[in-house]
């Protein structure tokens, strides 16, 4: 496997992303930061609107009307993404970041077979005759692991099993000879346990075999458990922690991470017990958040200072950012556990 | 207990609509054309329907008469005025018509199914076969021409599209787990149509009703047009334009002013329509 | 063991599907296929399967919001199939629901306070102002402010809904509880709020719960006994440490494999369980698993396995047992 945790091959800074509405103006990603790193597989993890899937849109240029990037840098390479013409976006989606979604019957259109909708996307961003563009997709179906991939090929996307049709969206994805990077926006949600272990099980084989790098955005602390090398934790629009996959499942430093992990009844300190150390609260409105911390109302250890200011960032060991004031409550960059 | 109208989906469908400008270019269209046929009597400058044979075929700003005046000497402008009132309950009576009778048969025909969907599916396939403005011209010639039977014609003629989108609604509305919920606490079949489950239906109903409300005006112009409506002398607009059809060459205001109030009328309305579909039946946008 | 509550004896409840295709001939979807067990008093039965495997149908068939094909359900030793319409809307009142969606289980266009008050109104429990009373209390119970009662279900997260379909399910005091995948569209920290929220209205109210739940951790948190079911049938049921310690079938061995652990060091890569879950409309031959599963014998390709006790209360249907 090609790891190189030196070079950042996507690097997202301070981005912020609103969707105006009737309302007002929602920021659904607040001033996120973070870095992909080459052949890694980093998790964007979190509850539902906390800003997970729109960081992934935002990054593929695919945010829907009325949703804007109002400021920051999307760093592909030596290039800011937000600088790019459509044109030059198309080139580089599906080609060079390629994204698969979580819903894999709506992802396909329904009136055109497996075949043309494959050999699109190759003919698309290779040169290559209709002969090959065919043989290629027939290849890649194989190595997602469709078995008798010349027959499934001639399908239509309702003979297939969902499970099926997420392995054909990820051979659609990984069409490119060299694709850098892979989106996965909840990519087993959808489906079965013994079928998502069969997906995630797939994506990992194909990640060491080309050495791309992963970002995979979920709301299930075991799938992050079972495939990511490096968490980024969101909560309303912002990036609350950050670390390395052991450290962020051991000593998770911030009180919504810490939240979240007790939330799971799997964990193993639940066993004969009969309540869950449960969150309380709900998430708040994200039209109505304050210039504080998002996760005040709900917070077992909030401070005044909360209310006031969002906390900036503090490392608590090398890769281990927190974003917490009962973690640093003299806001300098001291480092500690809480 | 309070009623708060900002809880209810409504609210944020009013929100919606005031972002949507051509939807308020309509509604304001529509409250003009209301206002209007309100105070036709404060507003008109003539007696629609004194004729003054002398000054036939003023043209506008002549003789006092702000649009002109037609053939018969009449002022075009208090004809006017007076044609919203009758269009206005014209679209009133017809679209309240096809609302009743299709709301019924259609949430009876998709909450019930079976045999009964399919006899009244069957009858309403059949009445969509006809050309609408052909099947409105049958309905009046056999009850015979008169201003009230082509309200009735009119109605009769709006009745499927509403059973259509009302039993389409009530299919979608039927497989929600809240029917489910209610039927199995015991709640009757009535209660669960008229209260549980058509509330749910109002924003493709509503839709249809601003619509339809264009359609019954541009049906009524029509059969008017043809002699099978309104008969004279009543400030129709479609009779306007047919008495004055032969005037078309020689005094352009006569057809003129009543062709425009039936196109901005009938503008109002759609406008607004789409926009509400926008809002409230994104699904239909395309 | 508390006495039977309810009792299933062979429950069937066959769908006719339509083909795709135009002239093509109806076929028969076995989501219900011959199933039997007990729920007894104040335990949580949990029910786990995949998709397809006639979980929620059962649940279904049970309340009679589905007529079963054939077989019987009996409450309190009547058959509830055998009951007049008056009857069943009685034992109705003792068996309530709570469904996946708390989207679509609530009536968009009703206020809470009527969503909550229908079964009192529907069951005359006393006038208009005796019945707001009990919403608010009951509102309060499930941990909403009753001042929001005013409000529709949009303007509630999907959390809060939830809470409101669990208060309108208690509100006739009811013995059984039938949650259909109550907690499977919620985040993870309200799912935990849920859960708790149902085990103190279970101890409150000495409730009995059949949860059915595509995931097993949550179904191995909260239940007493576990069922699990692979299309249509009943592969193997046990008290829940039995079932997690020492389960027997290779379905249910598959299941606890492949629901994640939440421990990033321990990522386990061994075989898989090959293959998608068969189509209910065409099950394979003999044992409905063998296509799949590891250890697949002679006969299993041809004879559907006889279901055995191993132990008190351990029911299996395989044939390795």
């Amino acid at each position: 496997m090609i790891k190189d945790h030196q070079t950042a091959v996507l690097e997202v800074d301070r981005l912020v992303t609103e969707f105006p509405t009737p309302k007002g103006t929602i920021r659904a990603v607040n001033d996120v930061s973070f870095q992909l790193h080459q052949g890694e597989t980093l998790a964007l993890v979190g509850e539902s609107g906390c800003g997970k899937s729109v960081t992934a849109l935002s990054i593929m240029g695919l945010l829907a009307h009325p949703g804007r990037i109002s400021s920051g840098t999307i760093r592909y390479g030596k290039d800011d993404l937000l600088g790019y013409s459509t044109s030059q976006m198309r080139k580089i989606r599906g080609n060079k970041i390629s994204m698969i979604f979580q819903e894999p019957m709506t992802s396909l259109n329904p009136v055109f077979r497996i075949k043309d909708q494959m050999m699109e996307v190759i003919l698309e961003h290779q040169d290559l005759s209709s002969k090959a563009a065919f043989d290629r997709a027939v290849e890649l179906l194989g190595m997602v692991g469709i078995p008798s991939p010349e027959k499934r090929i001639m399908d239509f996307p309702h003979h297939l099993s969902g499970g099926m049709r997420q392995r054909v969206m990820i051979a659609m994805a990984l069409t490119s000879p060299d694709p850098g990077i892979l989106i996965a926006d909840e990519p087993t949600t959808a489906l079965d346990v013994t079928i998502q272990a069969q997906i995630l099980q797939l994506i990992r084989k194909l990640q060491e075999k080309n050495g791309m790098s992963l970002l995979l955005i979920t709301h299930d602390m075991g799938v992050v458990a079972k495939m990511a090398d490096r968490v980024a934790v969101m909560y309303a629009g912002k990036k609350i922690e950050e670390a390395d996959v052991i450290e962020c499942f051991e000593n998770p430093c911030h009180p919504y991470t810490r939240g979240l992990l007790n939330s799971i009844p799997s964990n193993k300190k639940y066993k004969g017990a009969n309540r869950l150390e449960a969150i309380q609260g709900f998430v708040p409105n994200l039209l109505e958040l304050g210039k504080g911390c998002p996760f005040t109302n709900r917070c077992t250890v909030a401070m005044d200072i909360c209310q006031a200011a969002f906390p900036s960032q503090a490392q608590i060991i090398e890769g281990h950012h927190v974003c917490c004031h009962a973690v640093n409550p003299t806001d300098a960059d001291k480092g500690g556990r809480p | 207990m309070p009623f708060n109208p900002e809880n209810t989906l409504w609210y944020d469908h009013w929100l919606q609509l005031k972002q949507n400008r051509s939807a308020l270019l309509g509604l304001a269209i529509i409250g003009a054309f209301v206002v209007v046929a309100f105070l036709a009597p404060v507003l008109a400058t003539h007696d629609p329907l004194v004729q003054n044979v002398s000054l036939r075929l003023s043209k506008p700003f002549e003789n006092g008469y702000l649009l002109g005046s037609d053939d018969f000497g009449r002022d075009i402008f208090s004809r006017i005025l007076y044609g919203a009132r009758i269009s206005l309950v014209i679209g009133a009576i017809a679209i309240g018509i096809s609302l009743t009778v299709g709301t019924a048969l259609g949430l009876i025909s998709g909450f019930y199914g079976g045999t009964l969907d399919v006899l009244i599916m069957g009858l309403v396939d059949v009445m969509l076969a006809f050309p609408y403005i052909l099947l409105a011209i049958v309905i009046v010639s056999i009850l015979g021409p008169s201003l009230n039977n082509a309200m009735i014609a009119i109605g009769i003629v709006g009745i499927p599209r509403f059973a259509r989108i009302i039993r389409a609604q009530v299919l979608a509305e039927k497989e929600n787990d809240y029917v489910m919920v209610e039927r199995s606490l015991g709640t009757s079949d009535l209660e669960l149509m008229m209260v549980s489950i058509l509330p749910n239906c109002m924003a493709p109903i509503i839709v249809q009703v601003t619509l339809g409300y264009a359609g019954a005006i541009l049906s009524s112009a029509a059969l008017s047009f043809l002699g099978l409506g309104t008969q004279p002398p009543t400030p129709e607009w479609g009779l306007m334009l047919a008495s004055a059809k032969q005037f078309v060459a020689s005094a352009w205001w006569v057809v003129t002013f009543p062709g425009v109030a039936i196109l901005l009328s009938v503008l109002g309305f759609n406008l607004f329509g789409d926009g509400l579909r926008d809002i409230l039946d994104p699904r239909l946008k395309d | 063991m508390n006495p039977s509550l309810v009792s299933v004896k062979h429950l069937k409840k066959y769908f006719t599907v339509k083909s795709d295709t135009l002239w093509g001939k109806k076929s028969i979807l076995k989501a219900v296929d011959d199933v039997s067990f007990d729920l007894y008093a104040c335990e949580t039965l949990g029910v786990v399967g995949e998709s397809g495997c006639g979980k929620s149908t059962v649940g279904k068939t049970m309340l009679r919001l589905h007529e079963r094909t054939d077989g019987s359900v009996w409450y309190k030793e009547r058959d509830i199939y055998s009951l007049d319409r008056h009857e069943l809307k009685q034992v109705r009142r003792q068996m309530q629901m709570i469904f996946q969606d708390p989207f679509s289980s609530l009536n968009p266009r009703k206020q809470v306070r009527d969503i909550v008050a229908q079964p009192l109104r529907i069951f005359n429990q006393g006038t208009r102002q005796e019945i707001q009373d009990k919403v608010d209390h009951l509102l309060e119970e499930v941990g909403l402010n009753p001042k929001f009662k005013t409000r529709y279900p949009h303007q509630f997260s999907g959390g809060q809904r939830q809470r409101i379909g669990i208060a309108r399910a208690i509100a006739l005091e009811p013995e059984l509880i039938i949650c259909d995948e109550s907690v499977s569209a919620l985040d993870v920290s309200i799912q935990a709020q849920v859960l708790n929220l149902l085990l103190e209205l279970q101890e409150k109210y000495r409730l009995t719960y059949m949860f059915i739940a595509h995931d097993l951790s949550v179904v191995e948190f909260i239940s007493t006994r576990i069922m699990v079911m692979y299309l249509g049938k009943i592969v193997e049921q046990a008290p829940k440490d039995t079932l997690v310690d020492n389960h027997l079938h290779p379905y249910t061995a598959s299941l606890f494999k492949a629901s994640p652990d939440i421990d990033p060091r321990n990522r386990n890569d061994e075989v898989l369980l090959p293959g998608d879950v068969p189509s209910p409309l065409d099950p394979p031959s003999g044992c409905y698993f063998h296509p799949r599963c590891p250890r697949c014998m002679e006969v299993c390709t041809h004879t559907y396995p006889e279901t055995r006790e191993v132990a008190p209360g351990h029911w299996v249907a395989c044939h390795l047992y």
